[in-house]
């Protein structure tokens, strides 16, 4: 695939499955393993606690396309349940990215609820069916991640890079301005928080060692004098 | 006019029509039906003249035979006296409809002053108007009685220097610089217990329904009754149809509502909760308003709200006490939802009278959307409600006078109170709908199978009397004894036929009602059967290709088939389920062990809760018996259903329990099935209305009824026909509902 590795640069094109069943989600990933190209990558995860955890779930992994499953709440991690259904992080994830390709798969393609969301996914699949005509699903998979990756690699590549440095404490005034500039363009309206938040603690533990720093030396000034006398 | 000592004589030049004072008197006497009418029209006065405090004194029995009524009205000034008071015939009523409290005047003839001679022979009067002295004067009616005396020749006196007794004025909060005090003796009749029964009974049409507010109190004193001292409370409380009360506070309010019953036996109402978004959600309906806009909290501070709903129906008042007329003066003079600050009337809230008193727009609402109580957006009459609202200046402080006018100034916390109120009323009216439409399906005609086995015991007690008879009388005359028990057993015999018809279509009935719980099990579980044959479709394709593969990973090609085979085993067993559940014998009442029937049902069952994390625990007893082995499945099935369903609401670990166990019930034996589960549990005010048809509590996030409503009234008419018992209450330990029934079992 020449144009991915074109366009790769920092990132992996990844394809991340949203499924409660391990069993199904497990048997979805070895699937698709087989049938995608070397250079792309599947993750998958259990339902995460709350669908605003999903867009740094999005970023962190640089996932480029998920496939979700509509009723996430059969099963459970320790006796807890997601709150949430498919359509409804449908109906967050189009919030934050209005152009993020979405791909539905269930057991049960006629759920209303889903229904609803026709215009919001790029499709519901049916589960059986993915399985039976997977040559011609896959293919449409890698188009609309690629096509995604393609229009914003740019942004992303730079998001990418720039969350590294916050992070890491070490991203100036301007940085954090970009940062806020291309979060917004995304939509990301839940990052910002975070990184605030980050920055205050750090600052807060930056007053506190200052602190302890200016103790340390007033400790050693007065035994200096003390052992002079 | 009168001839008033004291007073400047009058002096014409003009020929005058004179007139008999006794025609006056007839006149006055006619349109007075009795003497608590009369009495009454004395009180209506002092209502007329903005009294909030009335004292009647009655006293008949001790030497001192007197009526006295006092208020602290606006009371009269001279020119009151001279040219209305003494001007018969004149009334301010007629000029002026509405008192200065805005109260709608309710006398009209002007003939009210003329009722104290209906009371006694004279008349004391004193009165004081807010800037004058007292005026006193002394009529006596005995003097109007004599045939040819002139009007103009009746003297009316005139105390020197009066005083009089103002009611409430020894409490300093409530003292009145005005009034008004009426003292009649010489009595024309002797007041009777039941009497001042009619009185008490009219008295109460003017009190305010409402314990709290000081409106308008009457206080009697008599010596006839001792029953009747003390302050005039309503008795129309009781008549309600439906009454809410609710306490608003945070962001949730606070409520209970009583039927008509409850109010009558002055029973206890379970309180129930609502928050602020779920109330306000009720009041604006309108989709486009998005959940997150309603408000978590109220500008209006806390506040306790009373509503009563009164059907106006003749209907069920003779029990309580009363009768139509009154309950419809009373609600003439009491609908509307009144505000009350500090317990003191808010005006012009809730007054029928003002163009301002529909402030919730009650009328309105109903006019335009005039449902009736079987629709689900029933709007209650404005003149079927009575209700108040209790406020206070410390509480809430938000709410604010106007200075413009009167009322309160129309901000956001005004409109907060309004809301709210709406929100309660919508409360009780859907309250109103649901009693209604459960009481319709309440009537619904017994089993024909009851029907058939209580004509059958009526029958055999007949046959047994009509035999005791024959034997007790002579053989000659026995012949139309025999005649009758000759028809009752021929009635007997055509009601076995009856009944053979009957059990067939209820055998039939059987099989529906199996059938039906097998569709509402498929619909629920279905979504598993798919997910089974999703997942062995998966499992195969993946198995095949990694096998194909250029290097193929046996151990996940393998671990792929067993779940292939895992889900494979799913869907044959909720074929084979299904198919099972219809067996011919099945429909037969036939000796059964019942646990190999639960743990068969169980079996099949287990895997399905098990794919969604639900711990099925049993502890099955072994029963045996003789019973119908397809309902006993129903009712299971029906009980599993609904626990599978809830389970999955709450956010919790998934456990059902299902318990089956001997236990006797009246001396009968039979056995007792309990399934519990971890879901939400049943709401207290929906437990009564779960058995019903179509009824469901299954609702998605949105409100969406999921539910069928068809497995709780195929449970409940299957232990209506065995003659079962059933409860639903909430599990201690799982947290959740719990259902309970037993059954019958013939060994």
């Amino acid at each position: 695939m020449a144009t991915s590795k074109k366009i790769k640069g920092n990132f992996n094109l990844t394809i991340g499955i949203i499924d409660d069943r391990d069993d199904q989600r497990e048997t979805l990933k070895t699937n698709l393993e087989l049938s995608i190209p070397k250079n792309w990558e599947v993750i998958d995860t259990q339902p995460l606690q709350s669908v605003r955890d999903y867009p740094c779930w999005i970023t962190e992994n640089d996932v480029a396309l998920i496939l979700l499953d509509e009723r996430l709440n059969e099963q459970g991690r320790k006796g807890r349940y997601a709150s949430y259904k498919g359509h409804e992080l449908v109906d967050f994830i189009r919030k934050s990215f209005p152009t993020f390709p979405i791909f539905v798969i269930t057991a049960y393609p006629k759920d209303p609820d889903l229904i609803e969301r026709f215009k919001d996914v790029e499709e519901i699949i049916d589960r059986t069916e993915f399985y039976k005509k997977k040559d011609g699903y896959v293919p449409r998979f890698l188009r609309a991640a690629q096509k995604f990756v393609e229009a914003h690699h740019a942004e992303l590549e730079k998001l990418s890079e720039l969350a590294e440095k916050i992070a890491k404490g070490n991203a100036s005034k301007n940085e954090l301005s970009d940062m806020k500039a291309i979060q917004g363009k995304f939509g990301l309206i839940f990052v910002p928080e975070i990184v605030e938040e980050r920055e205050s603690w750090i600052s807060k533990f930056n007053e506190k060692i200052s602190g302890l720093e200016k103790l340390e030396t007033e400790i050693e000034k007065y035994l200096k004098t003390k052992k002079s006398k | 006019m009168f001839n008033l000592v004291g007073y400047k004589n009058m002096k014409t030049t003009k020929k005058n029509f004179s007139i008999d004072a006794k025609v006056l008197l007839s006149l006055g006497r006619d349109s007075i039906k009795d003497h608590t009418t009369a009495l009454l029209e004395l009180v209506k006065n002092s209502y007329d003249a903005d009294a909030t405090r009335v004292e009647i004194e009655i006293f008949c029995k001790s030497d001192k035979k007197y009526i006295r009524i006092a208020d602290n009205g606006s009371g009269m000034t001279e020119q009151d006296i001279d040219k209305k008071w003494l001007r018969i015939g004149y009334s301010s009523k007629r000029e002026d409809r509405i008192t200065a409290l805005k109260r709608r005047r309710t006398g009209e003839k002007g003939i009210g002053r003329i009722s104290a001679d209906r009371l006694g022979a004279t008349l004391e009067l004193r009165t004081k108007s807010e800037n004058t002295d007292v005026i006193g004067l002394q009529v006596d009616w005995n003097s109007f009685d004599v045939e040819g005396k002139s009007l103009f020749d009746i003297d009316v006196i005139f105390f020197e220097k009066p005083t009089i007794e103002i009611p409430g004025n020894e409490n300093p909060d409530e003292k009145s610089s005005s009034g008004t005090e009426l003292i009649i003796k010489s009595l024309r009749q002797f007041w009777s217990s039941e009497d001042l029964g009619v009185l008490f009974e009219e008295l109460a049409i003017f009190v305010s329904p409402f314990k709290e507010t000081r409106n308008f109190e009457i206080f009697l004193t008599t010596d006839i009754d001792s029953q009747f001292n003390g302050k005039i409370t309503t008795v129309f409380e009781q008549a309600a149809d439906a009454e809410l009360s609710a306490y608003y506070q945070g962001d949730k309010v606070v409520y209970s509502i009583r039927s008509a019953e409850e109010i009558l036996k002055k029973k206890k109402a379970i309180e129930e909760e609502i928050s602020v978004k779920g109330l306000m959600q009720k009041v604006h309906p309108a989709k486009d308003l998005a959940e997150s806009a309603l408000p978590n909290h109220l500008k209006c501070g806390p506040v306790e709200i009373k509503i009563m709903f009164y059907l106006r129906q003749s209907k069920d008042l003779a029990e309580r006490g009363l009768n139509l007329k009154t309950l419809r003066h009373f609600l003439d003079r009491h609908a509307g939802i009144k505000i009350y600050r500090d317990n003191i009337y808010v005006k012009p809230y809730g007054n029928p009278n003002d163009p301002e008193g529909d402030w919730l727009g009650i009328s309105e609402r109903q006019t335009r959307d005039p449902a009736g109580v079987g629709r689900e957006s029933y709007k209650m009459k404005a003149s079927q409600i009575v209700g108040a609202v209790f406020v206070g200046r410390d509480k809430n402080p938000q709410l604010i006078d106007s200075s413009a006018r009167e009322g309160l100034i129309k901000g956001p916390a005004f409109y907060d109170l309004k809301g709210l109120v709406l929100g309660c009323l919508n409360l009780l009216e859907t309250y109103r709908h649901e009693q209604t439409s459960r009481e319709k399906t309440e009537k619904k005609e017994s089993a024909p199978l009851q029907k058939i086995k209580s004509l059958n015991k009526e029958l055999s007690i007949l046959k047994e009397g009509l035999e005791k008879i024959e034997k007790q009388i002579p053989e000659p005359s026995q012949k139309p004894i025999k005649d009758a028990l000759e028809q009752v057993s021929k009635a007997s015999k055509n009601l076995e036929k009856t009944q053979e018809t009957v059990d067939e279509l209820v055998s039939e009935t059987r099989i529906y009602r199996g059938l039906a719980t097998i569709g509402i099990a498929a619909a629920v579980f279905g979504h598993e059967t798919q997910s089974s044959i999703s997942g062995v479709v998966g499992a195969v394709i993946t198995s095949r290709e990694i096998l194909e593969s250029k290097a193929p990973n046996l151990n996940k090609a393998k671990a792929e088939l067993v779940k292939a085979e895992k889900y494979a085993n799913q869907v044959a067993a909720w074929g084979a389920f299904a198919l099972a559940r219809v067996q011919r014998d099945k429909r037969r009442l036939r000796l059964i062990n019942i646990k190999d029937v639960i743990e068969d049902v169980v079996g099949y069952i287990k895997p399905v809760f098990e794919a969604i994390e639900i711990e099925l625990k049993t502890k099955i007893d072994d029963i045996e018996g003789r019973t119908f082995e397809m309902d006993i499945e129903a009712v299971l099935l029906n009980f599993l259903t609904n626990a599978y369903t809830a389970c999955q609401q709450e956010d919790r670990p998934r456990k059902v329990r299902l318990e089956t166990h001997s236990k006797k019930s009246n001396n009968q034996e039979g056995f007792e099935i309990i399934v519990a589960d971890s879901g939400p549990g049943v709401a207290k005010k929906f437990m009564a209305r779960i058995w019903e048809p179509l009824f469901s509590t299954k609702m998605d996030k949105s409100g969406k009824q999921i539910g069928t409503g068809l497995g709780l009234s195929i449970v409940e008419s299957i232990i209506d026909e065995l003659d079962g018992e059933k409860t639903i209450e909430s599990d201690s330990e799982l947290k959740g509902a719990k259902f309970k029934i037993w059954l019958p079992l013939k060994k």
